[in-house]
């Protein structure tokens, strides 16, 4: 397990949470897919997953942040056009838990101990962040023991059939899976384990987390700018 | 050293134990047996005093005897392994090496090899854990608890996953890795290597001491390690209401082939045994059967004359069955099964399916959910059940009405496939009504790198 590696992604993290917050909404969507191509092109990924990802996680917290300021009495227009800082925040965190939850999570952990964070917290977080991909998992098997039952019709409507068949089967599932898991590592005595030596002392970012760390904050800089010409 | 329990009595909806003192020498490995698991699984935490918490979640309460103290225990000496153990699993360590560690640099030092040993592991050390096999996952589950040296550890179950020839070797070790510990284990698995058996079937536990011995189980009928073993027991009165043959079948996972390709023809009554070692590709070449896995090979399915595809053909039990049931209790998940027909009751008492039964809650228990599962599986009318681990979890009541669904479903002119570590199992079949002319053995090579357990003296014979 490579520790930089998993550092490298935090720091990327926190500088991709910040640009969101402080580059204006309207040109935060460019902005990103640049932000996307640096990350996705100094880190060898693969680029159209990322960006398909990015999108889609964007848009469920966009579409959630969006819902409930409405509710709150925000016009529909100063959602869409202005976007009252909502869509900044939205963007920044679904960059952010998409490079965490894409890493392998040994390392995020065990940099999230470098940086003194408590492994109960970190523990709780890569849990939370990694319960998609598990729903993911876990529903695909149910879904195809369904159909396999004859009970899962085909299609589209034949799917949202079986997925409202299994949710609450599938939700009792994965919060006894998280409890049996806690419980294990608690007597596994994961949480009492010796601590790792913190960071600044031989633990450094690989050079392809500097370089995209640089260009990152060149890219939030630059987009400030441009705004800032537009205006 | 002593380890003196408590007397306490345990009251649930159905039952109630009554459990005196008892003294036992440390370290003991004793087995708990009994028609109710969950019972069983209470009986094992209150005796080493874990929470009313734990105890609670197997339906039962514990009361303890007045003026005698709870048992003085340190919480983190305490470990308990249940059958839903593969969720243990972390997801977070990358090999099998990094989840016993759990993410600490330091390398496994001798006495964590000397675990790793025991249990057979030693292949599976740089594999990924969640793409283990269910044994295989039991196994390294129980070498994560092993390697910590808890005093007390419950084994609930998980020692039925495991082939006879690992179940055993490890058995015979236990004493010698935990050298200051006590083990419960619960389960239908044989006596050796066991000190004390405690049976809670009466009213008051009774414990009974075990003379050690020396000779090794015996299985004749499981395959040497790494190879994927079909017995097909050829029907004496075949129908030509269903018919399959297979040429040339092999599963691939997630590229590459699990074993080396496998070719029979079976008849509506057959039955076939699926046996090997843990990790020889038993739950890969029934889930590649039924269409869950991707595939290669010829697979010719015929009712009636006519080509059916798998969906039609085929009724599968998983291994685990808490993703196969969705409803929450006995009887709506047998009607869901059935295609929204009632069972008749007929049939149920033909089973031995009590009223009890089926009123039950499906939530808790997973034995109960395993029966279920199978009988489901027995009663959708499809041509051939593909039965994983059917007897796993399940008591020696519900092993019976197991082997009845089968057999009724033999005898009705379907097609079994039944994966076993479980000699009685096979045993209870032949005997349970189903008439066999021939029998023939086709083996093929696992080609996964399945787990080291070598073959015990006397396993061949």
């Amino acid at each position: 397990m490579n520790t930089s590696r998993g550092m490298d992604r935090l720091l990327i993290a926190l500088l991709l949470l910040s640009s969101g917050v402080v580059v204006p909404n309207l040109l935060l969507l460019p902005s990103s897919v640049v932000a996307c191509s640096i990350v996705t092109i100094v880190h060898k990924g693969k680029f159209v997953t990322t960006v398909l990802r990015f999108l889609t996680l964007w848009l469920c917290l966009y579409l959630l942040v969006a819902t409930g300021r409405y509710i709150s009495g925000a016009s529909l227009r100063s959602l869409v056009v202005q976007g009252s800082g909502s869509l900044g925040l939205a963007l920044g965190v679904s960059f952010s838990v998409l490079l965490v939850v894409t890493g392998p999570p040994a390392e995020t952990l065990q940099a999230f101990e470098r940086l003194r964070v408590p492994r109960g917290f970190a523990y709780a977080l890569l849990s939370v962040l990694r319960l998609l991909p598990e729903i993911k998992d876990v529903g695909s098997r149910q879904i195809a023991l369904l159909e396999l039952k004859g009970i899962a019709g085909r299609g589209f409507r034949g799917r949202c059939v079986a997925y409202g068949r299994i949710i609450g089967p599938l939700l009792v599932l994965l919060l006894e899976r998280q409890s049996t898991h806690a419980r294990s590592l608690e007597a596994r005595g994961f949480f009492e384990l010796r601590r790792l030596r913190p960071i600044g002392r031989g633990v450094t970012l690989t050079g392809r987390g500097v370089i995209s760390a640089i260009l990152l904050l060149l890219n939030a800089v630059l987009w400030c700018w441009v705004a800032r010409w537009i205006s | 050293m002593d380890f003196v329990g408590p007397e306490f009595e345990l009251v649930g909806a159905r039952r109630t134990l009554k459990v005196p003192v008892q003294t036992i020498t440390v370290p003991s490995v004793v087995r708990v047996t009994g028609d109710d698991a969950l019972l069983n699984a209470a009986f094992a935490l209150g005796w080493l005093g874990f929470s009313q918490e734990s105890i609670g979640e197997t339906g039962y309460c514990v009361t303890l005897a007045e003026g005698r103290p709870s048992v003085p225990l340190n919480l983190n000496a305490k470990h308990y392994v249940g059958p839903d153990f593969r969720w243990e699993v972390s997801g977070f360590w990358p090999t099998v090496r990094d989840e016993l560690a759990m993410g600490d640099l330091r390398e496994l030092n001798p006495d964590h090899a000397r675990v790793v040993d025991a249990l057979g592991i030693t292949a599976l050390m740089d594999r990924d854990p969640r793409r283990l096999s269910g044994g295989e996952t039991a196994k390294v589950i129980l070498a994560a608890h092993l390697v910590r040296h808890p005093r007390f550890l419950v084994i609930d179950r998980v020692l039925d996953e495991l082939d006879v020839t690992a179940r055993t070797r490890l058995l015979g070790e236990l004493k010698g890795l935990l050298p200051e510990g006590v083990v419960l284990a619960a389960g239908q698995f044989e006596e050796t290597g066991v000190d004390i058996t405690v049976s809670t079937d009466s009213e008051e536990a009774r414990w009974t001491a075990i003379p050690q011995r020396d000779v090794p189980y015996r299985c004749p009928r499981e395959p040497t390690v790494g190879d994927l073993k079909l017995e097909v027991v050829r029907s004496r009165d075949p129908r030509p209401s269903a018919s399959m043959r297979i040429e040339g079948f092999k599963v691939l996972r997630p590229a590459e082939p699990v074993f080396e390709p496998i070719s029979c023809s079976l008849a509506a009554g057959d039955l076939v045994f699926v046996m090997g070692a843990n990790g020889c590709g038993k739950t890969s070449f029934l889930e590649g059967m039924a269409g869950l896995l991707k595939s290669q090979g010829l697979i010719d399915l015929r009712t009636n004359g006519q080509g059916v595809p798998p969906q039609q053909f085929f009724a599968l039990s998983p291994q685990d069955p808490r993703c196969d049931i969705t409803e929450t209790s006995v009887e709506a998940e047998l009607l869901t099964a059935s295609g929204g027909r009632l069972v008749p009751q007929v049939l149920l008492d033909e089973l031995g399916v009590s009223p009890e039964v089926m009123g039950s809650s499906l939530c808790d228990d997973i034995g109960l959910q395993k029966l279920i599962s199978v009988i489901a599986a027995t009663v959708r009318g499809k041509p051939c059940c593909l039965l994983d681990e059917p007897s796993l979890y399940l008591t020696r009541a519900f092993r019976s009405v197991t082997g009845r669904a089968i057999c009724r479903y033999l005898n009705e002119g379907g097609i079994v496939f039944c994966s076993s570590h479980d000699g009685d199992l096979i045993d209870d079949l032949r005997k349970g009504g189903v008439k066999y002319q021939s029998q023939d053995s086709i083996a093929t090579r696992g080609l996964r790198g399945a787990s080291d357990t070598p073959t015990s003296p006397g396993q061949n014979d």
